[in-house]
């Protein structure tokens, strides 16, 4: 710098120091596209590419020290959209404006999400993540405002497990868009409509999504109307990974459209779970009282039967008598025969004793008698006088004198004339 | 007679038919008689049981359509 006819003149390479040094006091984040890309090469000292505005086409040129570009957690090539922090600098040789960058963010999301950080501190400041102030889900719930897209597979889920399950449940659907720039706007004109019509919990919920899908659930004002509304707020959005600012400030926060879903129903499954549980514990005690009577008709059943059999022996039983009667009949008949010609034979015997013994005697009263015959006492001399009469003379007096008689001797009879009797 | 009863009143009935057979002191006609009964109601009875067993069945076959 010198001073040539009062003017303060200063050389190239001053301007150009000085340039760098103003450029230097500047540093930015920057969102772009990489273009121009080289990669890393071991013949330059930087990695060099243009950071490129992907609307206006136009370029700002960027050097990256090697040790930033091989830490970073995602690969940095042709067309990646990046957030960039870095400071301006000048190569001043060639007066060439450049950007000194010292970090780089995958697109958006590292902006995205430090914004979401500011707003995340900013709000719970304010203590709308403060878990003593939410409002409780009422037991039972049945008449729910459900915020969402109606063409959204959110609402299908959330369908799937309340109102196809149940019938008491009551759905009035706010139909809004979830994504993009009016999407906000409309969740928060729903919520505050909602929240006027006495239902007993809003339910706001969307599918899973990348940050900025999600942005209007990140924001701001749906927060304060999450948190000023009166109803209990369940919000289920995107997959479990996913937390938005909507679920932190909501009174009760699902991971999903179908926890959300779940947490709704929750009350009604439990008491199914308990009436099927009753209907379990009423199906065993009939099954054991139809098992207990079963076993005991089976019993009864036995015992019958029992009886039936006794039954169907009885002819058995009356034939196998019969033959046993025949039998003893036969044996009883065959010892009185026996009996009877024993009786028999001593009968005869006895009548053979008899017969001769009478016969003995017999013979000796006739030998008696033969003595005794008035034959044999004519044949020793004696002789029997007849009257004509034909009586025997026992009497002289009562034979006439003069009568005939008739004497009968031991061998013939004389006819002689009583001359005269003696007495 | 055997018509006219419910299933429990059936039941006690067959006990008592069965105990009546055991007690040994009855002439065939009555046992014949009592037999009939007792094979009469034991069918009865049991067709009883399968009904019920079957319309339990039914009903409790449904699932959770309480609610709905």
């Amino acid at each position: 710098m010198k001073n040539i006819a009062g003017k303060t003149v200063y050389t190239v390479s001053e301007v150009n120091a000085l340039a760098r040094q103003t450029l230097e006091n500047l540093s930015f984040w920057v969102e772009g596209e990489i273009s121009s890309f080289k990669g890393l090469n071991n013949h330059y000292r930087y990695v060099y590419f243009d950071l490129k505005d992907p609307q206006t086409g136009y370029k700002l040129p960027c050097i990256l020290e090697p040790d930033i570009y091989k830490s970073l957690d995602f690969e940095l090539s042709q067309g990646s959209k990046v957030l960039a922090l870095g400071s301006l600098t000048l190569w001043e040789k060639e007066a060439k404006f450049q950007m000194y960058l010292v970090k780089i963010e995958a697109f958006g999301e590292g902006f995205l999400l430090a914004e979401l950080e500011r707003l995340k501190r900013k709000l719970s400041k304010k203590g709308y993540f403060d878990s003593s102030i939410r409002r409780k889900l009422p037991s039972y719930p049945t008449n729910i405002a459900v915020i969402t897209s109606t063409v959204s597979d959110a609402w299908q889920d959330f369908k799937k497990h309340t109102i196809d399950m149940f019938g008491v449940f009551k759905v009035a659907l706010f139909d809004v868009v979830v994504q993009g720039e009016k999407s906000a706007s409309q969740i928060v004109k729903a919520i505050k409509a909602a929240d006027k019509m006495n239902f007993d919990a809003i339910v706001l919920i969307r599918g899973g999504g990348s940050i900025e899908d999600l942005a209007s659930f990140n924001d701001e004002q749906l927060a304060d109307a999450i948190f000023a509304a009166k109803t209990c707020i369940v919000v289920g959005v995107g997959h479990e990974k996913d937390v938005t600012i909507a679920q932190l400030v909501a009174d009760v926060a699902a991971s999903t459209p179908t926890d959300a879903a779940k947490i709704i129903s929750a009350d009604f499954i439990r008491l199914e779970e308990k009436l099927s549980e009753t209907l379990i514990k009423i199906r065993w005690l009939i099954n054991n009282k139809i098992n207990s009577y079963s076993q005991q008709l089976d019993l009864f059943f036995q015992k019958l039967s029992y009886f039936i059999k006794t039954y169907q022996e009885i002819p058995k039983l009356l034939n196998h008598l019969q033959k046993s009667l025949i039998h003893q009949q036969r044996i009883t008949m065959s010892k009185h025969f026996q009996k009877l010609s024993i009786f028999k034979t001593q009968f005869n015997n006895f009548w053979n004793l008899i017969y001769q013994q009478n016969l003995n005697n017999l013979k000796s009263l006739k030998d008696k008698f033969t003595l005794l015959s008035p034959t044999n006492i004519l044949k020793r001399g004696y002789s029997i006088a007849f009257s004509q009469e034909g009586q025997i003379i026992k009497d002289s007096s009562g034979v006439d004198i003069g009568s005939n008689l008739k004497v009968k001797l031991a061998k013939g009879q004389l006819l002689s004339k009583v001359l005269a009797k003696e007495l | 007679m055997t018509k006219d009863l419910n299933f429990t009143k059936a039941l006690s009935r067959l006990e008592e038919i069965v105990q009546k057979l055991e007690s040994l002191d009855l002439d065939l006609e009555e046992s014949v008689a009592f037999l009939a009964e007792g094979l009469t109601l034991h069918k009865k009875c049991q067709d009883q049981l399968k009904h019920a067993q079957s319309k339990i069945d039914k009903l409790l076959s449904v699932k959770g359509g309480d609610l709905k």
